[in-house]
């Protein structure tokens, strides 16, 4: 099917160091998602919490042919899926907030809306803010937060893709994950 | 917080780490001894408190699904804001309001001043499509549609762009509804509806006669209006498809909605190809005949659902090679809603099937043929057929003969027919005699015997035959008719072995995997499902046979993305596998492979490993170490030992996979561990070796697909990156020429893996200091983005950029101007397409700074606003150019 050969294709190209490619797959991806948010709406999914690591999930077995695509293909695709959930979730966030603040009561913040679960929200713009300073000092620890926390992606492939040790990726993520706590605790 | 100094940092990181690994209790005193000093020892107690609210909080994301669905919705308007508000004016014309939204942008009702006072419709085609060529195309029939002049005709004035550089065309305004829309809400009967259609042929043909052909034809594009109290069919959008055609298809990728755009299931075979160049008037005959099919029975002849959720590909196959039902079998499937078709059609369901049953299914099928010379081959014949028909006159189509169908059965399968055709006669013949064995109470027992046999014999035959056709080759309409051959095979098969559970489940297995094995996942899984339900109902079963159920579909589970399920099921297997014979030991050996890679795509590495081991040892206990049977587990653990970063090992593993494979280089699977090895190699840096290999791959790829082959330039581009990171700037210069000449040859000059290939070329021209060549190739690579992604797409940006960096380095003043042009083009489009701060902005940007830092541009202010830019987008995190 042409969307899996497409991105397939495309994965083993930024292989093959063609820079280009991965900017080609993001509008897919953001295709998608959407296709993916859409359909969960409808059905009767909504009103449920689903992770959007699931949904970046979903997104790579939908758009990516497993028979094909190698174990490295996954990884590059994570990562460009973290980087766009990250901004889609970051900006969505950020409106919220904005919304809240200047426009009255309508909405609840996204942290509200989760107290049934057990699972507690953090505030994904101070997150977000916080990575790009973690970034500033150490650009590696913060790809692998963003990999990690945004895609959901396995150590292994994180590992895979910045050309570390997994043991490396592991003290990479409790350091980053421990001082973005204290980050978004004490000043966001 | 004082700022912590680089070392004091790395100290922190260390500290931190060896903590987590002691018990809280006694991390006290290990910071005690630690010696750190009172900065390094408080920034890591404080980090250490932190600990557990991480652990609880930070894992990974979580919001509700409605949230997430909005938040994708938002986060796509801001990056792909393609909608802009209503114009006010479009060329000279006033916009009114807008009427309609499709896929291909928006319909505005639009008033015209001059040289008449007239109401228009205007069709302003969205962002993204090369507006020269498609004003260019319009021009070129523009001749031809001033001539039209009919009733049922719309009439086309005009054609022209906006400021925006997106195309527009003019044409009368139709103030009706869709033809089949219209039809309904009536209620028209099929004498009025066959009525109104012969006006719809009448348009065509007029049309047809002056040279043009609709491409388009679809209820959308055939409005039924008033005129002195008569209903009048006008055909509009003439023109329009020819001129907006191109790329239309790769265009369907790139919806908001995640929906197809496009109407495919009007679309005629031969305009499902891909290159689209080899339309004649017939194509227009299939639509209409799509069309009547709609009209008469309120349902399309390809079955909607089933095309949208197909990939492009599968698309245009259903649409080549899909025979559609005739109108009125289809009407039986309908179940309630034919009920409901005939009440809009203002008769009895039986009356209507009479009355559509025989001609007007002929009728309709002639002009559905795959094959347009056999369909009508002028408008003027279909209305001779329909008016005949209205006279009770015999009509001059008719079913298609036995033959003929068979012929054509021949023609479509091609290359498998041979195959193909033995496993049918094989599977059918294995059923006749299982039937008749299975025949008379005594001979059951014997019977019982026989079926083994039989079902063992269609089995390896199967297999045999399915072997045969690589999947790797056996790719577009082959699989297609592959997959067609056996589920019609299935279908047959199903009933007739109903009372044969042992047989069916062992034919469904079979079938199954073939599915499988050509990455038909959905149509695979309920032939997988049925064979091990029967192997569980089996009162006597055979574990053997239920075991390899159970791996069939534990293997599909993986493939569909369904790891637990997975691995449920291959455990079960494993479990179930007989270990007494060499064979039986071997199967359980594959089992284990499968699941270590359900554990692998689980990223549980170690358990896979502990499979792998297993597998391994049974492996080269049954075969012997270094038998060929051992290459599949030992390319599995060499992948294992990459994803790992242990590319040492995992190098000595491919090499002994390679070695029990025997190194011939005519046989895919080995040339992938090829390749693979050359990876391996490349990661540790013994480029020499890894290009040994590269080449070596390259050499079988080109020997037994061909040196053009896809697969052969992946390698050849896989090398030429390598020379470039060896430095060897000519080599891979002149290696990357050949493939982008190779590229243009076999995929067309305007191929998206040309445009990718002349960035490469650039780049490496560029690293060499050819200047010039490079500016040339750049802005080959230019011209080519802007007509394959339109003037506003990211990837055009990109080779903008290049283009405006090479320039600038080129140190010549009188290339400054245009550099900072490209790069200040650049940078718009990255802000307009890519989220806020996105990195190629960024660097984009820097990318400009450089140009205003040199002595000869030296230009304070503008030095000072793009440096106040990026302060404003924060921290610089990375100086690449992209």
């Amino acid at each position: 099917m042409e969307e899996h050969t497409d991105v397939t294709q495309l994965l083993d190209r930024m292989r093959d160091g063609d820079a280009s490619a991965s900017e080609a797959i993001i509008p897919l991806l953001y295709t998608e998602l959407r296709a993916i948010a859409a359909h969960c709406l409808k059905s009767e999914r909504r009103g449920h919490t689903l992770q959007p690591t699931a949904l970046v999930h979903e997104a790579f077995l939908k758009l990516v042919d497993q028979k094909k695509a190698g174990f490295r293909s996954r990884g590059h695709f994570m990562a460009i899926a973290a980087m766009v959930m990250r901004r889609i979730l970051v900006s969505h966030a950020g409106k919220r907030a904005a919304a809240k603040r200047g426009g009255g009561a309508a909405r609840v913040p996204l942290d509200d809306e989760l107290g049934a679960g057990g699972e507690r929200n953090i505030d994904l713009v101070a997150l977000d803010e916080a990575l790009n300073k973690l970034a500033e000092r150490d650009a590696r620890k913060a790809k692998v937060v963003e990999q990690r926390f945004f895609a959901g992606m396995e150590m292994n492939h994180i590992a895979e893709n910045l050309g570390v040790s997994l043991s490396t990726v592991k003290r990479d993520w409790e350091y980053a994950r421990t001082w973005l706590m204290r980050e978004i605790e004490c000043c966001g | 917080m004082a700022e912590l100094t680089p070392e004091q940092h790395q100290q922190v990181e260390e500290l931190f780490e060896k903590a987590l690994q002691i018990e809280s209790e006694l991390r006290r005193s290990f910071l005690d001894s630690s010696g750190a000093g009172p900065v390094v020892r408080g920034e890591v107690e404080s980090l250490l408190s932190y600990h557990p609210a991480a652990r609880d909080n930070i894992e990974t994301a979580v919001v509700p699904s409605d949230a997430i669905a909005e938040a994708v919705d938002k986060a796509m308007a801001s990056d792909f804001a393609h909608r802009a508000p209503d114009p006010a004016t479009i060329g000279p014309y006033n916009i009114i309001e807008r009427i309609g939204e499709g896929g291909m942008g928006s319909v505005y009702l639009a008033e015209q001043e001059k040289p008449l006072r007239r109401r228009v419709a205007i069709k302003l085609i969205k962002l993204g499509m090369d507006t020269r060529s498609v004003i260019a195309r319009f021009e070129a029939e523009r001749q031809a549609l001033a001539r039209m002049s009919h009733p049922n005709v719309a009439r086309v004035f005009d054609a022209g762009s906006t400021e925006n550089g997106r195309p527009y065309f003019v044409m009368e305004y139709v103030e009706g509804v869709r033809i089949t829309d219209y039809c309904d809400m009536n209620r028209l009967g099929i004498s009025e509806r066959l009525a109104l259609f012969g006006q719809v042929c009448g348009a065509i043909q007029h049309a047809h006669q002056k040279g043009i052909i609709h491409r388009d034809i679809k209820p959308s594009n055939v409005l039924v209006c008033q005129e002195d109290g008569n209903p009048i069919p006008k055909v509009i959008d003439f023109g329009v498809a020819k001129a907006t055609s191109h790329r239309l298809t790769e265009r369907t990728l790139f919806t908001e909605q995640g929906v197809l755009i496009g109407t495919p299931e009007y679309m005629s075979p031969e305009q499902a190809k891909i290159d689209d160049v080899d339309v004649d008037t017939r194509s227009d005959i299939y639509s209409l005949g799509v069309l009547l099919y709609e009209l008469l029975v309120g349902a399309l002849p390809i079955d909607t659902k089933a095309l949208r959720q197909a990939g492009l590909d599968e698309l245009h196959r259903l649409i080549r090679e899909h025979d559609p039902p005739k109108p009125t079998t289809r009407l039986a499937t309908l179940s309630d809603r034919a009920v409901e078709c005939a009440q809009q059609r203002g008769t009895e369901l039986s009356t209507l099937m009479r009355r559509i049953r025989g001609d007007l299914d002929w009728i309709v099928m002639k002009c559905l043929e795959k094959d347009r010379s056999r369909r009508y081959a002028t408008t003027a014949e279909l209305l001779g057929d329909l008016d005949r028909f209205a006279h009770h006159q015999p009509v001059a189509a008719c079913p298609p003969s036995v033959i003929y169908r068979a012929r054509k059965f021949v023609r479509r399968n091609r290359g498998f027919v041979v195959a193909a055709t033995i496993v049918m006669i094989v599977l059918t013949a294995g059923v006749v005699s299982t039937i008749i064995f299975a025949v008379g109470e005594s001979r059951q027992r014997a019977a019982v015997q026989m079926q083994a046999d039989t079902n063992k014999a269609i089995n390896e035959f199967l297999n045999k035959m399915i072997a045969s056709v690589d999947p790797k080759k056996a790719k577009g309409r082959d699989v297609g008719i592959l997959r067609d051959l056996l589920k019609e095979a299935a279908a047959e098969v199903g009933p007739e072995l109903s009372g044969k559970p042992r047989v069916e489940a062992s034919v469904r297995r079979t079938i199954g995997l073939t599915l499988m094995n050509l990455s038909l996942y959905v149509e695979a899984a309920p032939h997988l499902e049925r064979s091990l339900e029967l192997e569980q109902s089996l009162q006597r079963g055979s574990r053997a046979d239920l075991a390899e159920s159970l791996h069939l579909l534990g293997s599909l589970r993986d493939y569909q993305g369904q790891y637990d399920e997975g691995e449920k099921l291959l455990r079960k297997a494993i479990g179930l596998r007989p270990r007494n014979s060499q064979d039986d030991r071997a199967k359980l050996g594959a089992s284990l492979i499968k699941l270590a890679e359900v554990l692998l795509n689980e990223g549980r590495l170690e358990d896979a490993k502990e499979c792998m081991d297993e597998s391994r040892q049974i492996h080269e206990k049954v075969f012997g170490q270094g038998a060929k049977e051992t290459a599949p587990i030992l390319n599995l653990l060499a992948v294992y030992h990459s994803q790992r970063g242990e590319y040492e090992h995992a190098e000595s593993l491919f090499r002994k996979c390679l070695a029990a494979r025997g190194e011939s280089l005519d046989d895919v699977d080995t040339l992938v561990t090829i390749y693979n090895l050359g990876i391996s190699l490349k990661e540790q840096g013994k480029y020499d070796e890894a290009e040994a290999q590269y080449r070596r791959a390259r050499e079988g790829y080109s020997h037994i697909l061909s040196p053009d082959h896809p697969a052969s330039l992946a390698v050849s581009n896989a090398l030429a990156v390598l020379m470039e990171k060896q430095g060897r700037h000519a080599e891979s210069e002149s290696l990357q020429r050949e493939v982008l000449a190779t590229l243009r040859r076999t995929l067309g000059e305007r191929h998206p893996r040309v445009l990718s290939s002349l960035n490469n070329l650039g780049s490496v021209l560029f690293a060499q200091g050819k200047y010039q060549e490079s500016i040339a190739i750049f802005r080959e690579a230019v011209d080519l983005a802007r007509e394959v992604h339109g003037s506003n797409h990211p990837v055009l940006a990109i080779s903008l950029g290049q283009l405006g960096f090479t320039l600038r380095d080129t140190k010549d003043v009188a290339n400054y101007p245009e550099s900072e042009r490209l790069i200040l083009k650049a940078v718009s489009i990255f802000e307009s397409t890519l989220p806020k701060k996105h990195p190629y902005t960024l660097n984009t940007l820097r990318g400009l700074r450089r140009l205003y830092a040199v002595d000869a541009m030296n230009d304070p202010a503008k030095l000072a606003g793009v440096e106040s830019r990026l302060a404003a987008s924060g921290p610089e995190i990375d100086d690449k150019e992209p």
